[in-house]
């Protein structure tokens, strides 16, 4: 065997190898091919394309300009920019994140807690709350809206005791409340992630925990809340990214009353969708959006060092 | 190696086909602002007036409603007898998605350098003149009025004309005329024993009828054609949505209400905008056996008709575009409803002080770059010629926009056939056409403010006639024009910025 021989078979071409590397492969490509198509065409392109859009004033039909120009409004604070609009509706998200993430994780637990107990009844206490998040939210939505109007249910409730009726998502100051409210509704999702997180923690912890003495409480605090804590960081990340994309609002009250309710998610729909047509501006407040959680996220990840994975530490 | 080579080509791949996607520079020069060129008169000549066996094809996009099928129906039919061999396909699409789906097909027709893809004509309410102007997807209308001898401004009324033009441009061919009235069901008001009403009356007048009507509405043993008596059926006097800018805007200007001023300045939060929405919530607060003289928002006025035709309600504020609905059976949304037998009709009475009616037109454009410019130019040019008018009047929807047949008391709009069964014989129809001279339209204020901020500011005074629905006080109702007021100086600050 020459030398030259043994170096073409040790670098075989380009084609040779793309024909191998499909003869060796291709079954899985065939398999694979719906989701990479699917994934360029539905999620890298648009991304990719809102990216692009987000540096122009496309308005649905063409552009006149490519620059820095949204970001620029964005990030302008003058009665001409969009800044201080912009930034209170990061303002309102945030709030509802900070208020609705922490309750709704508390709750859930509780009742994951209440609902772990082996006792009679137990499988229908479940399903009641849990059958709540079966239904689309756009439906829930519209049920709370028509539950909190001036003359809806919840009046005709404060009613029966004799109490004044409130105004509940019309008002600007209990809109927010009414809202928050309106959140726990969906805690029965977070209750099932819970129950599983409960079960997986081995029942001798418990049992060498009881025979050195320790309660209810400190098992609680000691065992369970410590090897929840994987499900805890899973669903706080969910819930933060869920928060942050806060939109159903939008099919139940609008903005608000005096746009008290109006999520940076509801902006960016108006901005696009409102009659403006601003499709480029939108993609930049969609990009700010994204840039928000990814940093957030990120944040959390680099600060989970509370999060107990067992011996894999 | 292989495999990052293929990720790199595929990624290329999705670069390469993203730059002939969407991304379309505008180009004046390219015809992109709806100016089409008609060429020297020779050419136009061929364009504007083919001969009558010219073939052709034509697109047209209309939304999936039952009146606007009626319509383009009516017109085609009579369109066909002058072009036979120009063949006609209509698309519709769900009336919610409307606006978005003709900007999409104009969006992927400008993307793809290819006009077919789009409508050649296209309907349009006059509230969407404006935006689709700025977007450029409509041909402007004066070069072909100009060079057309076949065609004169001059027939068609003023207002109409002013509802469908851009900075005295024409952009819209208007289809019919349309001007708020109140229907009001006789068989009720014989029921309860109150005269009919009168666009003589006064606020104070008006609101006393109500109340007697109300009144003796509960009293009454007799009961309507679903077998009701109309002391357990009636829900609410009126049925409307006063959220439609046909209604929300000439009752504010009625008052001496603004929303924008000559100066550009936003006066939304001023009293007589105030005392406007006093007076309604007036009539919707006001309930006694849980009947109210008007009905709320949240209560089905945002879909209003459906209980005037169920005979829960004994007025109802509507246009002629909606007449055969409620004077024939008709199944909408599943729901079956009897035709009012004894339909009565007259002008809205005066509500502020200063008369003012809800008016305007709504038709057909051109797109600005229309694949078959003569086609569609001679099918808009039917839709207000008088063989079309008449056509669309025959179904009883149209009051046409034609001067010579507005007045005229022999025209066909004022005995529509389809509706000779159902109508009474003393139908006023004058009614429609009364107080043109006080017609009021968004447009008053729409000249003061920015395209980018028009519909938002639109969207304001929706919400503020939302949010007053349920307000009780005085001191809410300022607030509620007072954060809408400062919502829309945001909005036009931003537009102008």
């Amino acid at each position: 065997m020459t030398e030259e021989n043994v170096q073409t078979r040790a670098k075989p071409s380009v084609p040779q190898r793309l024909w191998k590397w499909i003869r060796h492969d291709w079954g899985c490509y065939v398999f694979l091919s719906p989701m990479i198509i699917g994934f360029f065409i539905f999620t890298a392109y648009p991304v990719i394309t809102s990216l692009i859009y987000s540096f122009t004033d496309y308005n649905g039909i063409y552009y006149t300009a490519f620059g820095f120009e949204n970001y620029a409004k964005i990030f302008d604070f003058s009665d001409m920019g969009l800044g201080v609009g912009v930034f209170r509706s990061f303002g309102i998200t945030f709030a509802w994140a900070l208020v609705s993430i922490p309750l709704g994780l508390v709750l859930s637990f509780l009742l994951a807690l209440l609902a772990s107990k082996e006792i009679k009844g137990i499988g229908v206490i479940r399903l009641l709350y849990y059958a709540p998040t079966i239904i689309p939210s756009i439906a829930i939505s519209f049920i709370w809206a028509d539950v909190f109007r001036s003359d809806g249910i919840a009046n005709q409730f404060l009613a029966l005791f004799g109490l004044p009726a409130s105004l509940w998502l019309e008002g600007e100051g209990t809109a927010f409340l009414t809202l928050i409210l309106t959140g726990v509704w969906g805690i029965g999702g977070n209750m099932i992630m819970w129950l599983a997180a409960l079960r997986s923690i081995p029942p001798e912890l418990y049992e060498a925990a009881s025979l050195d003495g320790s309660g209810r409480l400190s098992n609680l605090f000691r065992i369970t809340v410590p090897l929840c804590t994987p499900m805890i960081f899973f669903n706080l990340i969910n819930a933060m990214i869920a928060a942050l994309q806060a939109f159903d609002v939008y099919a139940m009250v609008g903005h608000g009353p005096n746009e008290s309710l109006y999520f940076i998610s509801i902006r960016i729909y108006e901005t696009a969708f409102g009659g403006s047509n601003q499709y480029g501006l939108a993609c930049s407040l969609g990009w700010l959006m994204f840039v928000v959680i990814a940093l957030l996220t990120a944040i959390l990840f680099k600060t989970n060092h509370w999060v107990n994975y067992g011996d894999e530490s | 190696m292989l495999k990052k080579l293929g990720i790199l080509g595929l990624s290329a791949f999705l670069l390469v086909s993203m730059a002939g996607c969407g991304m379309v520079k505008y180009d004046p020069t390219t015809g992109g602002n709806g100016e089409i060129d008609l060429g020297d008169d020779t050419q136009a000549g061929e364009t504007l007036n083919p001969e009558k066996d010219m073939t052709g094809t034509l697109k047209i996009g209309i939304p999936n409603v039952v009146s606007h099928t009626n319509a383009i129906n009516a017109f085609i039919d009579s369109f066909k007898v002058k072009y036979p061999n120009i063949e006609v396909t209509v698309e519709k699409f769900d009336m919610n998605n409307y606006k978005t789906r003709i900007s999409q097909t104009a969006s992927a027709a400008t993307a793809l350098n290819d006009p077919s893809r789009m409508f050649d004509v296209f309907w349009l309410a006059q509230d969407y003149v404006n935006e689709w102007y700025d977007l450029g997807l409509l041909a402007n209308l004066e070069p072909f009025f100009e060079k057309d001898d076949t065609i004169s401004k001059d027939d068609l009324a003023d207002q109409i004309i002013s509802c469908s033009s851009v900075d005295g441009k024409m952009y819209m061919m208007p289809r019919d005329y349309n001007q708020v009235v109140m229907y009001y069901n006789r068989d009720m008001f014989d029921a309860a024993d109150v005269n009919y009403p009168t666009s003589a009356m006064s606020a104070e007048a008006f609101q006393k009828m109500l109340v007697q009507l109300r009144d003796g509405l509960l009293e009454t043993d007799e009961v309507n054609d679903y077998g009701v008596p109309y002391a357990d059926g009636v829900a609410n006097i009126i049925d409307c949505n006063i959220k439609w800018d046909s209604l929300a805007w000439p009752l504010l200007k009625s008052f001496g209400g603004q929303v924008v001023d000559e100066t550009g300045e936003v006066v939304f939060d001023s009293d007589e905008n105030l005392k406007a929405l006093q007076f309604w919530t007036s009539l919707t607060n006001d309930s006694k056996g849980g009947t109210r003289l008007a009905i709320k928002i949240e209560q089905g006025g945002s879909n209003p008709g459906n209980q005037f035709r169920m005979q829960q309600a004994a007025i109802y504020f509507q246009s002629r575009a909606v007449i055969s609905d409620i004077v024939q059976d008709v199944t909408l949304a599943g729901q079956q409803y009897h035709g009012i037998k004894n339909l009565g009709v007259c002008a809205l009475p005066n509500f502020g002080g200063t008369y003012t009616v809800g008016g305007g037109a709504s038709g057909y454009a051109m797109y600005g770059k229309a694949a078959h410019v003569s086609e569609a130019w001679q099918f808009l040019k039917h839709v207000v010629s008088v063989e079309g008018q008449n056509a669309y009047s025959d179904t009883g929807d149209c009051v046409p926009v034609r001067k010579d047949l507005l007045q005229d008391k022999d025209a066909v709009w004022r005995h529509p056939k389809a509706l000779a069964d159902v109508l009474p014989k003393n139908f006023k129809h004058d009614a429609f056409v009364e107080h043109m001279d006080a017609y009021a339209s968004t447009r008053d204020f729409y000249q003061y403010v920015p395209f980018k901020a028009q519909s938002m500011v639109l969207a304001k005074i929706e919400e503020a006639f939302n949010e007053a629905s349920s307000a009780g006080s005085e001191q809410i109702l300022r607030g509620v024009l007072w954060s809408k007021a400062e919502n829309m100086k945001e909005l036009i600050r931003q537009a102008k910025g």
